[in-house]
């Protein structure tokens, strides 16, 4: 499928848009925060991967390349310098309203509060700490396709997510008590 | 005991599976739009609409501005450090003695910085990598340390502090951005300008919703403001506080400064 996608049957990249496109407009929304900025930095990166087959090993599963190039764009976008204001902005768009319907609204006794206080306390952390977390327990990636996704063995992972929450638990511990009380449970 | 794995890391799961996401849009339309354009030689950064339509609006700002007759007739410019605002005669407020109170507008909302804004980091590497004194409100008397500390560089260097308001950690009691000198910013027809001052020396006051741009060397974004903001400069640094309070408050705050 994906070499018939690089010798330029679109067709054929729709499908994988589609089917790729929750992991991806997701990852970005959680790495950017924003919408608008998410679904720009999606579709740059359906494009970009479309450009790049030529260079892409068929034999290897598609989504965690698909979510290098995610964490790449996001990268890029949080590395502007005026980005500041644009979070303002944003940060209005998105006040007083939700942002969507949570995945386990029904079935699930966590609250929305709960998951939204989780990404605040999240956003604290490093680039590389927020990573981790966001393909592993966001995102429910293994570790052998986070290890994929972020370019390190598997090894890596284990000890980046590991230091990756102890930091996360401090945070939680002293600013966030509500979350901390939750995680109680 | 490792922290990725027992009862806490396995609620935390379960709350992170638990966020809410905005519905995915409709990517397709548009990749297929971008694959099917020829690319190009060289590759530029990519801009998003917000950046584009800063610089179209830069444009515009300069073209207007390049004939003095049309820059007379059109618009008033003022510039507080490196904040410059356009204002069209027709809509400028007169100046105002600094004695003028604004009273807090009902509908403002106090600006409150996103939490994964980049460049968080800690007051002291903050101090460090501006390259000048951070200084800190001493009123209100409980305000204490900021509680976010955001640290930019881009032609120069930016530091935003935040106070994040107690009874509600989404908002944020007072936002503080200091724009060190080699920062452009504009800002476009906010609804109420005052004339005012800050220690004596000459400050701006403006309320309700007006678009504020920010450009360095690689980026221009424009962004709405919806809170009262309080513009002033000391010691070649230019200092922008965002509330909800009134005007004089906002100044007192300002000056409280040490």
């Amino acid at each position: 499928m994906i070499r018939r996608a690089g010798q330029g049957e679109t067709g054929v990249w729709e499908t994988i848009v589609r089917s790729h496109g929750d992991a991806v407009f997701r990852l970005a929304f959680l790495l950017l925060g924003d919408p608008a900025d998410a679904e720009d930095v999606a579709q740059e990166v359906f494009v970009r991967a479309f450009r790049s087959l030529d260079r892409f090993d068929s034999t290897r599963p598609l989504r965690p390349w698909l979510m290098r190039i995610t964490l790449n764009q996001a990268r890029n976008r949080r590395r502007s310098a005026g980005r500041y204001l644009a979070a303002v902005e944003r940060w209005f768009r998105l006040e007083g309203r939700t942002t969507g319907a949570s995945n386990r609204e029904h079935d699930s006794p966590v609250t929305r509060d709960e998951a939204a206080e989780l990404r605040r306390a999240v956003a604290r952390l490093q680039s590389q700490d927020q990573e981790v977390i966001y393909l592993r327990f966001f995102l429910g990636m293994g570790e052998a396709e986070t290890a994929a996704a972020l370019a390190v063995p598997s090894g890596t992972v284990k000890s980046r997510l590991s230091r990756a929450l102890s930091r996360l638990r401090t945070i939680i511990d002293r600013d966030h008590s509500t979350l901390r009380e939750a995680l109680k449970a | 005991m490792n922290p990725s794995s027992g009862a806490w890391a396995d609620r935390l799961q379960a709350i992170a599976a638990g966020t809410a996401y905005p519905p995915t849009p409709k990517l397709w339309e548009g990749v297929r739009a971008q694959i099917a354009r020829p690319q190009r030689a060289t590759t530029l950064p990519r801009m998003g609409w917000a950046q584009a339509a800063a610089v179209a609006l830069l444009l515009v700002v300069v073209t207007v501005l390049a004939v003095p007759e049309t820059r007379a007739a059109v618009m008033r410019i003022l510039q507080i450090g490196v904040v410059r605002i356009f204002v069209s005669p027709a809509t400028a407020t007169p100046p105002a003695p600094p004695t003028v109170e604004a009273a807090p507008t009902p509908t403002a909302v106090v600006l409150v910085p996103a939490l994964d804004l980049a460049g968080l980091t800690t007051f002291e590497n903050a101090q460090r990598s501006a390259g000048f004194p951070l200084r800190l409100p001493q009123y209100p008397e409980d305000l204490g340390a900021p509680d976010l500390v955001y640290s930019q560089s881009a032609d120069g260097p930016m530091v935003v502090l935040v106070w994040i308001d107690p009874a509600d950690p989404l908002r944020a009691r007072l936002a503080l951005h200091v724009l060190g000198p080699g920062t452009f910013a504009g800002k476009g027809q906010p609804r109420l300008l005052a004339h005012t001052e800050v220690n004596g020396q000459p400050a701006l006051w403006t309320e309700g919703p007006h678009s504020f741009v920010v450009r360095n060397g690689d980026y221009t974004l424009r962004s709405l403001v919806t809170g009262n903001v309080l513009i002033w400069e000391e010691d070649d640094l230019t200092y922008r506080l965002e509330t909800d309070q009134s005007m004089e408050e906002a100044i007192r705050i300002a000056e409280s400064l040490r």
